[in-house]
């Protein structure tokens, strides 16, 4: 426990350190804000051009990409630096210099690695959360706002886990960048509601890689809705469950790959 | 000439070296491909045919933009960009090779392989759904590709226009994602442009975007007039000149820049 | 018990063998073959508090992949290693608290962190109390004289500052142990004798055990008192510093070319070290028999058709016994 104020401390650290580039900060993060608006309005043109789509009306879409990009930037904050550079530190050995100190490895690499660049992210999906549900006309109450919560960290420890699962295999093979592409490919499956799709596409996003976790089932609860195919309803509250269970096997794995690198080096 | 030749040869192999990554390229370019497939397929399955557009048209268009995307696919604002910032440029100014020209071919190595990539997911897709239209006729075909010439110079040229302003801005990373939001919304990518709401088209119309490969791919499905392909063809044109001379100002600017700073 | 345990350790790494050509592409990808590669080869010995050890080895010795497993990063394949009563790859937490490390290729200071604030973050990681903080920081940067810059920001180090900065931080929570990897390389020379001094110095007031890996035979002379050597995995020499300078560096080296086929010492206190073709290297000690009367002992016994009289120095000895040409 002494330690969680460690990594605080670095979390502190790296603020510090974005201040100091506070302006290539803002101007990246305008520029993320303008890529990811116009990936908004071309699924605005989209839905309303074809009026819904599996019953989902424009709002409702946004919603669903808005819930995707918060998770993803929450699980980026730390992890981005993380996962991105495993690779590269094992090649130089500086994963010695991590190795070494008297901390959780993990951790510190998330903390020491903290980025405050997706502020951009956070602030248009949170925008953009606010502004459909309030033309949508759904109120929030405290407890909506505490799921609200829960649904997003659930959502961030999936898109963790995947992203810290597909980097892992860096312990073993020395050119493996590759693979962290892999769930990514799937990832543009859930802008729209899944059950617009095949059966075999909803069974792929739901237990292979979990992504309709992340928004489309938590959505059923806020809008109300009872589009679940042929699955459960209590679907709609597993996101944080789905997101602990597959970060613990992430974290797991991980520690396999140390062990990996304890035992033959690299 | 037979030098640039080798430098995209070279490119391709580079990529080729690779075998992992070709395979994971491979997957999810089907995947990505299945992904806009199923989209098409749940939106038509309401609908025969939107603004005269069926859904045989509307999985041949996705197959065909994926093609050109990798032709038009570039990394030279971030290759110029690490270029200038490691002062290899200043190299770049001294050799008899015209750097704009090496970039292009590099470009067109990497672009080929591309295609190769690109094939086999298409093939998937044909296998799996058999769908794919030829080109309306003849005439059409030739002039889709013209016009698929002219936009991937043009796209190119958009790019390295970009690229150069690195020599100020010293980043490329903000001008993509600059760059990356236009292209998003203004190329007809994700949504054909024929969907748009007349507002956005008309905003459409007048940039460059949709010449580097919706009209192209417009023209080969046939949706646009005869009589418009020349004028398609001419704006593409005109978009090159003005691209071309926009990029010898900007270059000339930026060798003044370089010797004044010393790299 | 001594400070330092290291019992018949042995390091083996599986080597994929690496095939050319397609075919054998795909059939690796089927039934992978090794080669296993003995890193460390039943290596024992045991260091007491205190001592500052030169752990000297050719590249490939397996010299690294030994300090890698007494700092906890490698587990050992067979044997054992207790630091301070710990295992170090059993309680790496543990045991990297009380130990220091200093890469010398590689910074493990915060880029955009001036020392100052560097400093204070270890104290939090090493859980180091604010009186013994103030001292050790107060002591390091004297010693090092890192005043002038404890305020800038690392990227506008020099290489030596910087330096300085990470093996002050790697001594800031009193560690028994420290393990110092080429911790000069690219100093200049001041630098490097700055360095070397302050180590002796904090040794000293300290008692810590120090271990250093390195190329530079200069540092192992200005610092160690011991020296291991080791070559292809095996423990070639484990002794002092001193001691192995007299025995094989030490002293005087008569070298000379002989017209005999066959030579024997004339004297016990003439050591023949090495020979090759007809030339042979006689090591004596001055102290024990002066330069002169060496030489007339030789040339009463054998003719001599060169020869000349040299300072025999480490390094040379060093490179021989890799080379195999002399015998330890």
């Amino acid at each position: 426990m002494y330690y969680l104020g460690l990594y605080w401390e670095f979390i502190k650290i790296r603020f510090k350190t974005m201040v100091e580039y506070r302006t290539e900060t803002l101007v990246m993060g305008i520029g993320e804000i303008l890529g990811y608006l116009a990936k908004f309005i071309v699924i605005a043109i989209m839905v309303s051009k074809f009026q819904t789509m599996g019953g989902w009306n424009a709002y409702e879409i946004i919603l669903l990409y808005a819930f995707n990009l918060l998770s993803y930037a929450v699980s980026n904050m730390f992890l981005y630096r993380t996962c991105n550079n495993l690779a590269g530190q094992i090649r130089t050995g500086e994963l010695d210099s991590v190795i070494t100190k008297p901390t959780n490895p993990f951790l510190y690499l998330c903390s020491s690695g903290f980025m405050y660049g997706y502020w951009a992210h956070i602030s248009l999906s949170l925008f953009l959360i606010c502004f459909c549900f309030i033309k949508l006309g759904i109120v929030f109450t405290a407890s909506k706002i505490v799921l609200l919560i829960f649904v997003i960290l659930g959502g961030a420890l999936i898109q963790g886990a995947l992203n810290l699962i597909t980097t892992v295999p860096a312990f073993w093979l020395v050119k493996s960048h590759a693979i962290r592409k892999i769930p990514w490919a799937a990832y543009d499956f859930i802008k729209y509601p899944i059950t617009i799709y095949h059966k075999a596409v909803q069974f792929l996003l739901i237990f292979v890689v979990p992504y309709a976790f992340i928004s489309f089932f938590p959505l059923q609860y806020f809008l109300g809705k009872n589009d679940f195919s042929f699955f459960h309803p209590a679907f709609q509250f597993l996101t944080p469950v789905v997101g602990i269970v597959l970060f613990f096997l992430a974290y797991r794995f991980w520690l396999c790959g140390l062990k990996h690198y304890n035992s033959s080096g690299s | 000439m037979g030098m640039y030749y080798l430098f995209a040869k070279n490119a391709f192999r580079e990529n080729y070296i690779y075998r992992a990554n070709t395979l994971i390229y491979l997957f999810t370019g089907t995947l990505s491909l299945l992904i806009q497939f199923n989209i098409w397929q749940a939106v038509y399955s309401t609908q025969d045919a939107v603004e005269s557009v069926n859904l045989s048209e509307m999985l041949t268009y996705v197959v065909l933009m994926a093609f050109i995307s990798r032709l038009t696919e570039s990394s030279i604002g971030f290759k110029l960009g690490d270029k200038i910032r490691t002062g290899e440029i200043a190299g770049d100014f001294v050799r008899p090779i015209n750097l704009k020209w090496y970039l292009f071919a590099d470009q067109i190595g990497n672009s080929l392989y591309g295609i190769f990539l690109a094939l086999i997911p298409a093939g998937a897709m044909l296998a799996l759904y058999r769908t794919f239209l030829p080109p309306v006729d003849l005439f059409h075909g030739c002039m889709f590709g013209l016009s698929l010439a002219l936009g991937i110079l043009l796209g190119y040229l958009l790019n390295y226009f970009l690229g150069l302003f690195v020599f100020w801005i010293k980043n490329y990373g903000y001008i993509s994602w600059f760059l990356g939001a236009f292209t998003t919304l203004f190329s007809g990518g994700a949504v054909p442009l024929w969907f748009y709401p007349p507002a956005l088209r008309a905003v459409a119309n007048i940039l460059p975007f949709r010449f580097i490969s919706f009209e192209a791919v417009s023209i080969y499905l046939g949706k646009t007039p005869v009589s418009d392909i020349y004028i398609v063809i001419a704006g593409q044109l005109i978009w090159i000149a003005v691209f071309f001379v926009a990029c010898r100002l900007v270059w000339n600017r930026a060798q003044k820049v370089v010797t004044v700073q010393g790299g | 018990m001594s400070f330092i345990e290291v019992e018949h350790l042995s390091k083996e790494f599986k080597i994929t063998k690496r095939e050319k050509g397609a075919l054998n592409a795909i059939k690796s990808m089927i039934h992978r073959e090794y080669t296993i590669k003995k890193a460390v080869d039943d290596i024992s010995f045991s260091v007491e508090q205190g001592e500052l050890v030169g752990y000297v080895g050719p590249n490939g010795a397996g010299k690294s992949t030994t300090i890698k497993m007494l700092s906890g990063i490698l587990t050992p394949t067979s044997g054992k290693v207790t630091v301070g009563g710990i295992v170090p790859y059993e309680n790496r937490k543990e045991n990297n608290m009380r130990m220091g490390v200093v890469f010398g290729q590689r910074s493990q200071l915060y880029w955009d962190l001036p020392m100052g604030e560097t400093f204070e973050l270890y104290k939090r990681m090493y859980k180091i109390d604010e009186e013994k903080f103030r001292r050790n920081v107060e002591f390091y940067t004297e010693l090092l004289d890192m005043k002038p810059f404890l305020n800038t920001p690392v990227r506008q180090l020099s290489l030596g500052q910087k330096m300085r900065g990470n093996i002050a931080i790697a001594l800031l929570h009193d560690p028994p142990i420290v393990y110092l990897d080429e911790p000069t390389i690219g100093l200049d020379v001041l630098a490097k004798s700055r360095i070397r001094t302050f180590i002796k110095e904090v040794n000293r007031e300290k008692n810590i055990t120090l271990i250093l890996t390195t190329h530079d035979m200069d540092d192992i002379e200005a610092i160690c008192n011991r020296l291991i050597l080791i070559d292809n995995g095996k423990k070639l020499y484990d002794g002092g510093l001193e001691e192995f300078r007299n025995t094989y560096a030490g002293g005087n080296l008569l070298v000379a070319d002989f017209d005999a086929d066959e030579v024997v010492m004339p004297d016990p206190r003439l050591k023949l070290i090495k020979e090759e073709g007809p030339r042979r290297w006689i090591s004596f000690r001055k102290d024990e028999i002066a330069p002169m009367e060496a030489l007339n002992l030789i040339t009463a016994r054998y003719q001599l058709s060169d020869f000349s009289m040299q300072e025999a120095d480490i390094v040379e000895t060093i490179k021989n016994i890799y080379e195999k040409k002399l015998h330890v």
